[in-house]
């Protein structure tokens, strides 16, 4: 099927081809689950295989729809009409929906401080179809630590993972979420992201991107939230043929709220990569503070690479911010590292893995975290 | 959904009653002179193939501009309206005259000009500034020029600068032909397109080879009629080695109904020439302002745009620079000044397609009173762009919680051998500063502007000065009110 994901929040000019993405998703023997027999520690609770009608109950008592209401300065509002918006879009759930993908649904009890990552580490085989939906209540004062990791020897394979998230933090929920994507080149990775922050709420997600030939990722945050804060690190490295796709929405409502959202990349080859960056203030978040920073790397004639960062402003009292550098190491980086005694590829290839082994340091898993330093290794060595 | 297409910058001074400054006081550009029936010719409102043949008819175009205004025509038809940027469901082009004229002609001495018009230019200082400041002056009124002088010594060194039309059906038709809308072609947009139809009026000037101008020539543009367009074409070319400075400004009186202007700005700048293209924009605040601008440079040349925005009801503005050749350079400096009912989308667009060409945009967006301001732009590098450098900075400072900015740059790379920076920053004036201003013994009111005029000062800089000081007045004015 074809879907239409990772929507721009203010359209542009359509020449740039950036105002969303056509994915083409091959949904045939698509299977609907994204557990793997992890055992949940205590303070955490499951309801495996909601109802679509459950969980748009959810979503209709934790009135998560606030996105929509935007009031944005071109013609349309171009957040797609989801009741608890994520970054790719309504027709992520589309997706999940056709293939009859079933919700779990995860709460994290008031007050639990849950030391050990709650860890989904799905091995996907050759050619494998998965694709499912989480569900995760962050009840009042809460700390939970979630880790999926999606890996697999489908190389030529061409496997297809959908995964979709989605977190509400309530008042002081702390959350932490690392996602880590280790497929093939002939993979497809759909990986959505949605979460809602109320007072106090900390949220930290760090994405890493090592393979899979195309990707999408998307996410939507929503600090509704008096002083919630948020963090993303997010790293990827776009191997010769690959495709990357990516939309993240900071959306600013609660008063004092903060958001710092950083991304790093290397491009090689004929590597493509779009990169949608939205650091949206609303009316009334007072005191909210934006930063967002793209940093990519580009190695190879043939790069293609496509950045819009976008700051939206109904508030005054707000300071926003967004930064990008895209280009090659700087020639006094290069000579430094030369005149160590150091070749220019080598030094290119330890730049790129100085940057994404700093975000691999997040990952709290030590087992997962020394497979995606592995895979950095070998994938800087192949590009 | 069609709620939220009505028009924001209406809806939101609308929806607040937190209006914290009064309107502005603008009798310096919104006064009205009446046209009498008897001194004007007014083309019927619409668009027809029938009216772009009576205006072509009118225009005494050649045969082959008649077919591009057709063929400009259809290509409208077929293209629809943009489903970015601020909305348009406002104009009406069935209530807007596409050709309107004095019966008199165009002029080399403003005492020949009309009385009426002369003081209406003479209102807006034009004549006092070509005698103080510039090299040459042409003054639109309404869809045609009505006065064209250069100075005798600019015109001696070759410098040609004269009205479109003169230059389309005289000794230039040739060079015209080969230029006019070859940079920006009518399928560019739907608005291209309408200005291919009917456009009227405008400059065209040609720098031969090494010749440097060294004071600033001036088109003025008045659109006094009321429901009205104004599709005025300017086409320079600066020669090898040559230099000019360019400057535009344009108003209006206020009307309650729709005006229109899709002007186009076409500007070729040879190798290792420089062309610096300066606009002050203060169309009334009933104005759709749909303007294209474009220039194309080749080896070695220079462009650079210098841009203040501070009226139209709405506004599309994007002023594009093709560098093609080698070692070419493109600047743009914009301030954009949205107020009460305004929705201007402003930016720019860079396109590196030679190599080691650079590129540097630095503009600053100020709104207020329900206000909203757009910084839209593009950066493009191209394969063949090896060795290219590109700087993006975007400054939105907003004095109010009842107005909008947003922010919507891209960046385009396809090689790895060039380098591209950006940095965007949204704030409000800080407390601090209006605090210490005010220690100092200056009302809040008149802090405030003077902070705004620091923020805008990249753009003020860069104008001759009394243009700067003009700039200056309109922000004093946007900020204080009437």
């Amino acid at each position: 099927m074809e879907l239409t994901l990772n929507h721009l929040p203010v359209l542009t000019w359509n020449h740039l081809n950036l105002n969303d993405v056509k994915a083409q998703v091959d949904t045939e023997g698509m299977t609907s689950s994204l557990r793997d027999g992890t055992d949940l520690p205590d303070g955490i609770t499951a309801k495996y295989g909601a109802s679509a009608e459950e969980v748009s109950n959810i979503y209709d008592k934790l009135d998560t729809a606030t996105a929509q209401e935007a009031f944005i300065a071109g013609k349309f509002p171009m957040y797609n009409e989801q009741k608890f918006a994520t970054g790719m879009g309504a027709d992520m759930d589309l997706l999940l929906s056709k293939v009859g993908a079933a919700t779990d649904i995860y709460e994290v009890a008031a007050g639990s401080k849950v030391e050990e990552p709650i860890l989904f580490d799905t091995e996907i085989t050759a050619g494998e179809k998965l694709a499912g939906a989480q569900i995760v209540l962050c009840k009042e004062g809460s700390e939970s630590t979630w880790v999926y990791a999606y890996a697999g020897h489908t190389e030529g394979s061409g496997a297809t993972v959908g995964s979709s998230l989605r977190f509400f933090l309530e008042k002081n929920a702390k959350v932490r979420v690392v996602i880590v994507q280790m497929l093939g080149a002939s993979d497809t990775f759909l990986t959505d992201f949605g979460a809602v922050g109320e007072a106090d709420s900390e949220l930290t997600v760090t994405k890493l991107s090592l393979g899979a030939g195309r990707v999408y990722d998307g996410l939507s945050h929503l600090q509704r939230g008096f002083r919630s804060e948020f963090l993303v690190r997010n790293g990827y490295l776009g191997l010769p043929g690959s495709y990357t796709d990516i939309n993240y929405n900071d959306i600013f409502v609660g008063k004092k709220s903060k958001g710092v959202m950083r991304f790093t990349g290397a491009l090689f080859d004929d590597a493509e990569k779009v990169f949608r960056g939205t650091v949206d203030f609303r009316k009334d978040a007072t005191g909210a503070n934006g930063d967002e920073q793209e940093d990519v790397l580009l190695f190879g004639d043939s790069v293609v690479n496509k950045t819009i960062p976008l700051i939206l402003g109904e508030e005054e009292d707000v300071e926003g911010r967004h930064a990008a550098t895209i280009g090659k190491l700087s020639d006094e980086m290069l000579f430094y590292i030369r005149t160590r005694g150091i070749d220019e590829k080598t030094a290119e290839a330890m730049m790129v893995r100085a940057a994404l082994s700093d975000i691999s340091r997040d990952i709290p898993v030590e087992e997962i975290k020394k497979r995606a330093d592995e895979r950095i290794d070998t994938l800087i060595q192949r590009a | 959904m069609s709620e939220m297409r009505k028009d924001p910058a209406i809806d939101i001074a609308e929806r607040e009653d937190k209006i914290i400054l009064n309107d502005v006081n603008r009798e310096l550009y919104d006064f009205i002179d009446e046209e009498r029936e008897e001194d004007f010719y007014r083309m019927e409102e619409g668009l027809t193939e029938e009216i772009v043949r009576q205006i072509s008819e009118e225009k005494h175009d050649p045969e082959w501009m008649l077919d591009f205004r057709l063929k400009s025509l259809k290509i409208y038809n077929q293209t629809p309206v943009p489903d970015w940027g601020p909305p348009i469901d406002g104009l009406d082009m069935d209530r807007i005259s596409t050709y309107v004229r004095s019966k008199s002609d165009m002029v080399g001495s403003w005492d020949e000009v009309p009385e009426d018009i002369k003081n209406a230019f003479d209102k807006l200082g034009i004549p006092e500034a070509e005698r103080e400041s510039l090299a040459g002056v042409g003054a639109q009124y309404d869809s045609e020029l009505v006065y064209h002088n250069v100075r005798e010594d600019v015109a001696a060194s070759g410098v040609i600068y004269t009205d479109m039309e003169s230059a389309l059906t005289g000794e230039y038709e040739e060079m015209v032909k080969e230029h006019f809308m070859k940079l920006v072609p009518p399928t560019d947009h739907k608005f291209a397109a309408l200005h291919g139809a009917v456009w009227s009026g405008g400059s065209f000037v040609y720098v031969p080879k090494g010749v440097k101008v060294e004071i600033p020539l001036q088109s003025y543009f008045r659109l006094n009629a009321k429901g009205a367009g104004q599709f005025e074409h300017t086409l320079i070319i600066v020669d090898e080695g040559a230099d000019l400075h360019f400057i535009e400004g344009c108003s209006a009186p206020k009307y309650n109904i729709a005006n229109l202007h899709a002007g186009c700005v076409e500007l070729y700048v040879r190798k290792n020439a420089k062309l610096r293209y300066s606009t002050i924009e203060n169309w009334s605040k009933n104005m759709y302002n749909l303007n294209t601008k474009r220039a194309i440079c080749e080896e070695g040349g220079i462009i650079e745009w210098v841009s203040g925005s501070f009226g139209s009801h709405e506004s599309y503005l994007y002023p594009s620079s093709v560098l093609k050749g080698d070692g070419s350079h493109a600047e743009f400096t914009g301030v954009t000044f949205a107020g009460r009912g305004q929705n201007l989308d402003t930016g720019a667009k860079m396109i590196h397609i030679g190599k080691n060409t650079t590129s540097f945009i630095d503009t600053k967006s100020i709104c207020k009173d329900g206000g909203i301001s757009t910084y839209r732009s593009s950066v493009v590098v191209a394969k063949s762009a090896e060795g290219a450098k590109a700087s993006v900075n975007c400054g939105s400072l907003m004095l109010d919680s009842i107005s909008r900015s947003d922010t919507v740059p891209a960046i385009e790379m396809r090689t790895d051998k060039a380098d591209v920076g950006h940095e965007a920053k949204i704030g409000r004036i800080s407390d601090e500063a209006v605090f210490y201003l005010m220690s100092r013994g200056l009302p809040e009111a008149e802090a405030r502007a003077m902070i705004v005029s620091g923020f805008a000062n990249p753009v003020s800089k860069e104008l001759p000065l009394e243009y700067a000081a003009e700039m200056n007045n309109l922000i004093k004015l946007e900020m204080e009110g009437g």
